[in-house]
């Protein structure tokens, strides 16, 4: 079942909204706040949507950690401005998530409390220079295919703010290509960081795209009301059909003993993804796990007397007679 | 304590003299100042924009074209209030954003909806599927003098995020970007 | 200008840019740890805006003495002994809580928009122009860090008290900006760089009027605990270590 609630099934003109609903979505249609919508688009929306502006905020600090060392004064600004970039897309997509009736404050609590997730990627540390290259390369590698597919999605909002992401997140795979480029024609210490943080990001990269469609309890319905158009399996193997040439050409290596070349379907066939680790960091137990969430929880803490101060300045200055 | 994460505002870019302030996305902000710098912050990174309006979500006034057909008595529990001049903001066809498309005088948002259905009723091809009308005095505009301190100063930070900013050699980097077209196909 | 005033423009615009770089460095830190997201992209801003004007700075250092613009920015960043660099002791101070962060933007701000101004008229035309086109930047930090002091001013008790507090922090030791730059001695005289005691009196009756707004009293000591640039925190130590890191894995590879 769609997760149709009681009172909707009760209601005798549900499933015609519902009819007229899908066929929108069918006719390529934009869903926007106000229109009828199934309850459970809404959830799964506000389930997904937030889940991504939580990664993109999260996502700042892995390469935050790197800003202040950036080894050239190019690097650190472009850096920076990735990082910039990073929480102005956490800000398009909370936006989205906004419009569907969920609020910041609420949202925020979920993220804090530990019930919403975010991109697990992120609980891996970065331990060198060459992890920046890494994760540009792959990670938005990664996430550029996501969000290429849901530039497309049904929901007006959801649409929009990656249609936004999508022109400016260009650059941020190419900055982290330049890196690994350049490290991989440097110095064989500069060759061996890249392997070594190609290695330690490869696998957290593929599980970005969850779990097999098989297992993914979810794709179904978002399939089917238009907010995915591909599925996670089938994501994944553009990725590795994209990245593993790239990487040869760089005389790097991917970290998969079992990857091989298929003449037949034109694809590189990647080996078994070790689905207890993806599920071990998915519980919180990953690598980095508690410091994102303290970091992020002291952030929110320190800041609170600040929102609270100038919220009690701006209700004085709207009390004041202008 | 409960959180505050500050009101949130719509936020409207006008990217030339041509072109109309359209929806770009939503900052938090205690004050309609600070949403200015915060919009400016968030949303003019690259440069393209030379005139923002910030309105409060909570002033919005939305109806969708689905919505009226859905209750054709829609506007029927309107309150008249004072009449004003109203600001009105079409998203023309599905694909696309909600632009600002004139102003009407009304006594209240649905009311002004109902006057923009009459004055502003798009143009024969796109039809328009979300109308949103604000009372003009609600909305905060960047001033001229904005332009120089707020927006074309964005130019000198463009290059960052350009290609050309990046090192890498460029035989290599050609390789990578044929392989990239190739892909594309 | 002479070899003398092109070594003493160096000297001076690397400190200028010294203070950019420690103080980017500063606002770089909170990218991801502000009070609110909108906030972690505004100090991204400023940590851009800074580091940018430091490359400024030191690419017109270099020109001055004919080293390569685009390596030597590099060099003066990231192979420079600590010792070697001459910003003012308030930038190199830790991030402290928001107030502190906020004072401090603000300090410097407003000197910096005084300064650039006075830059902007200099005798030496590429320095005159790089400060004008660095000045619209500083004006709109400063329009930031100005409607954050009034606010945080006057917000609660608890903003009162902390900004207070920082304002006690750093009143003296931002009086350091307006001791003489190195080398600006050999510049004066042909009105290449401003006296930077000249400018204490209009940064002084500008943020006292915005502090008198914001209900905050600077304290009464304004003696800079240092005059000389060449003596720094040992704050200072450990973020030049941090930031030369990478870079000294190995001094001769290509990042």
């Amino acid at each position: 079942m769609y997760g149709a609630t009681v009172d909707e099934i009760e209601d005798a003109a549900y499933d015609d909204k519902l009819a007229e609903f899908e066929a929108r979505i069918a006719r390529g249609e934009k869903i926007e706040p106000g229109d009828w919508m199934p309850d459970e688009y809404r959830r799964q929306l506000i389930r997904m949507i937030s889940q991504h502006a939580h990664s993109e905020v999260v996502g700042m600090l892995p390469e935050g950690t790197f800003i202040t060392s950036a080894p050239t004064l190019r690097r650190k600004l472009i850096l920076l401005a990735k990082v910039q970039d990073e929480g102005g897309h956490g800000q398009y997509l909370y936006h989205a998530a906004e419009t569907l009736g969920a609020t910041r404050e609420e949202m925020l609590e979920a993220l804090l409390s530990g019930k919403a997730k975010y991109a697990s990627v992120f609980n891996y540390p970065a331990l060198s220079w060459a992890d920046m290259g890494a994760i540009g390369m792959l990670v938005d590698g990664a996430a550029i295919l996501n969000q290429t597919m849901l530039a497309r999605a049904s929901y007006g909002p959801y649409s929009r703010a990656m249609i936004r992401i999508c022109t400016e997140e260009n650059f941020h795979q190419r900055q982290g290509e330049d890196i690994i480029i350049t490290l991989a024609q440097g110095t064989e210490e500069q060759k061996a960081m890249a392997q070594d943080a190609i290695n330690r990001w490869w696998w957290p990269s593929m599980m970005m795209f969850g779990p097999h469609d098989s297992d993914s309890k979810n794709s179904e319905i978002l399939l089917r009301w238009g907010v995915k158009t591909r599925t996670n399996d089938q994501l994944r193997q553009q990725f590795v059909n994209q990245m593993v040439p790239k990487l040869h050409k760089l005389g790097l290596s991917v970290p998969d003993p079992d990857l091989h070349y298929d003449e037949e379907s034109g694809n590189w066939i990647h080996g078994e993804i070790d689905w207890d680790e993806f599920w071990n960091v998915i519980k919180g137990n990953g690598p980095c796990n508690a410091e994102r969430m303290a970091a992020r929880r002291k952030a929110h803490e320190d800041g609170q007397w600040v929102r609270e101060a100038l919220e009690a300045y701006a209700a004085r200055q709207e009390a004041q007679p202008a | 304590m409960t959180d505050t994460q500050w009101p949130r505002w719509l936020v409207f870019e006008q990217s030339s003299e041509k072109s109309h302030h359209t929806i770009a996305g939503s900052v938090h902000a205690p004050d309609a100042e600070l949403a200015l710098l915060n919009a400016r912050d968030v949303f003019v990174r690259r440069p393209q924009v030379i005139s923002l309006w910030l309105v409060r979500a909570d002033r919005i006034y939305s109806k969708t074209a689905e919505e009226m057909a859905n209750n054709p008595d829609w506007a029927s529990d309107a309150e008249p209030g004072e009449t004003e001049t109203y600001l009105v903001f079409q998203k023309l066809g599905h694909r696309g954003k909600h632009t600002h498309a004139g102003e009407v005088t009304a006594s209240s948002p649905p009311a002004a909806v109902s006057a923009a259905l009459e004055a502003l009723p798009g143009s024969g091809r796109q039809e328009p599927v979300v109308w949103w009308v604000v009372p003009d005095r609600l909305v905060y505009r960047s001033t001229e003098a904005d332009i120089a301190e707020m927006f074309e100063i964005a130019h000198s930070k463009a290059p960052i995020r350009d290609q050309g900013f990046f090192l890498t050699k460029l035989k290599l980097r050609q390789g990578i970007d044929e392989y990239d077209e190739d892909d594309h196909e | 200008m002479n070899d003398t005033q092109k070594q003493a423009l160096a000297a001076y615009l690397i400190a200028l840019g010294d203070d950019e770089l420690i103080l980017g460095h500063r606002d770089s830190e909170w990218a991801g740890h502000a009070p609110i997201l909108e906030e972690d992209i505004a100090f991204a801003n400023l940590a851009l805006d800074e580091i940018g004007h430091a490359v400024v700075w030191y690419e017109l250092a270099s020109d001055a003495t004919g080293e390569n613009p685009e390596t030597h920015p590099n060099h003066l960043a990231y192979f420079r002994d600590v010792h070697d660099f001459r910003c003012v002791q308030m930038v190199e101070l830790p991030k402290g809580d928001w107030a502190y962060t906020i004072v401090r933007q603000y300090l410097f701000d407003v000197a910096e928009r005084i300064r650039l101004t006075a830059l902007a008229q200099s005798n030496y035309p590429p320095l005159a122009e790089a400060a004008g086109k660095i000045k619209g930047e500083e004006l709109y930090h400063l329009r930031h860090s100005a409607a954050w002091v009034k606010r945080l001013g006057l917000g609660t008790a608890e903003s009162n008290i902390r900004m207070q507090h920082a304002l006690n922090e750093l009143w003296a030791l931002a009086h350091q900006l307006f001791m003489p730059l190195p080398g600006e001695n050999d510049l004066t005289p042909d009105d290449i760089v401003p006296v930077s005691a000249n400018l204490l009196p209009e940064w002084e009756a500008v943020v006292r009027t915005a502090f008198a707004e914001a209900d905050l009293t600077p304290p009464a000591a304004n003696t800079s605990p240092s005059r000389d640039r060449s003596v720094h925190t040992p704050y200072l130590i450990d973020l030049v270590t941090e930031m030369q890191k990478v870079a000294r894995l190995d001094p001769d590879a290509t990042w």
